[in-house]
């Protein structure tokens, strides 16, 4: 290889930016004092720019169509993948016999998502349902006996205003081994009926 | 099915059955047969004797007017022996708890809704009284069966 030539490859390596430090310094100590380098890396530039220039207007050429094609392929293939990992990661669950699922695929409607949760959590709803009547069964059972309601009355009778009493009346009256004598007493405080039980032994009375 | 639902589900079966034979039992039992009306009774074992100044116990304190005027000639001085607050429920005897001596109350029944038939059986040893009563809600009656030393041996009752 020439000189010349090798010097052209070290220009054009400058141009692309693929020599090393050195080779950079070389080149650069070269552009400063040869004319004729420096107007071929001018030109090596200019042509850099055209090609980029053709390749992007190339690049915009592209219908959006397409694009949105490609992506739509891109995003299924990544949807295959996720699947696939999905259905490895139940594999695995499963086999090591988890309770716990990973969510089917995001996109399924609503209805089969909430099937879908109640085929998971059905042991629980029933559970709970169940816990909910128990509950509801030992409330009833621990509430006050309302027979007993019915069958004890502890004021079952009213109280009147003194004036609107009458004397307690004794109907019957036994005093065995003695003599019994009634007496009644009225005032604001309502009625006092005292049964005086002498003891034929004793002598005094009131 | 797992044995905690089974025990679960057994519980609610025998829950939900007791509130029924509880309904049964109120729809057979009558409200008036024997037992089931009941009246709430003070019944006060007082001992009375002859004293220099006045002394009424203070736990006699609802009674004092009474019997400082019914005995203010014969006692002066009161003091509560014991005192029962009872349920009485027709026809049953309730046996009074005495420091001294035995005694038993008895509801015959309601009257007016407002006064109550008593019976009341009530022996010291030195003496004995049964009575049956007819008195208002309220209103006392005081059973004495006097001492062979001059005091008194006191059972005083009231119903409401």
């Amino acid at each position: 290889m020439t000189s010349q030539a090798k010097s052209d490859i070290d220009l054009m390596q400058h141009s692309d930016g693929e020599l090393d430090e050195r080779g950079v310094t070389s080149v650069r100590a070269q552009l400063e004092h040869d004319l004729e380098a420096r107007s071929k890396i001018e030109a090596l530039e200019q042509m850099t720019e055209l090609v980029r220039g053709h390749l992007e207007l190339s690049t915009d050429a592209i219908p959006d169509r397409r694009f949105e094609a490609m992506w739509r392929e891109i995003d299924k293939s990544i949807g295959r993948e996720q699947a696939i990992g999905r259905e490895q990661a139940i594999g695995r669950e499963q086999a090591i016999g988890r309770e716990h699922e990973i969510d089917r695929q995001p996109s399924v409607g609503l209805w089969v998502q909430i099937t879908g949760w109640f085929e998971r959590h059905r042991g629980h709803v029933f559970t709970g349902m169940v816990s909910a009547g128990a509950v509801a069964a030992l409330a009833l059972m621990l509430r006050p006996d309302r027979s007993d309601l019915v069958r004890t009355n502890p004021s079952a009778i009213d109280v009147q205003p003194a004036a609107l009493r009458s004397s307690p009346i004794i109907e019957e009256l036994e005093t065995p081994g003695g003599t019994g004598t009634v007496l009644n007493l009225e005032d604001e405080d309502g009625h006092t009926t005292v049964i005086w039980v002498t003891p034929t032994d004793t002598v005094e009375g009131i | 099915m797992s044995g905690r639902r089974l025990l679960v589900s057994l519980i609610v079966v025998l829950g939900l059955g007791v509130p029924a034979s509880a309904e049964d039992a109120e729809q057979k039992v009558p409200a008036d047969t024997p037992g089931t009306v009941q009246v709430s009774c003070d019944f006060i074992e007082i001992t009375a004797s002859s004293g220099k100044a006045v002394a009424v116990d203070p736990a006699l304190k609802p009674l004092e007017k009474r019997l400082t005027k019914v005995f203010d000639k014969k006692w002066n001085d009161f003091k509560q022996l014991s005192r029962a607050s009872s349920t009485l429920a027709k026809k049953k005897p309730e046996v009074l708890k005495l420091k001294q001596g035995t005694a038993t109350a008895t509801l015959v029944e309601i009257v007016d809704k407002s006064k109550v038939r008593l019976t009341v059986e009530f022996d010291d040893g030195k003496g004995k009284a049964n009575q049956t009563q007819l008195v208002d809600a309220g209103d006392w009656v005081i059973t004495v069966i006097q001492q062979p030393n001059g005091d008194g041996h006191l059972l005083a009752g009231s119903c409401k």
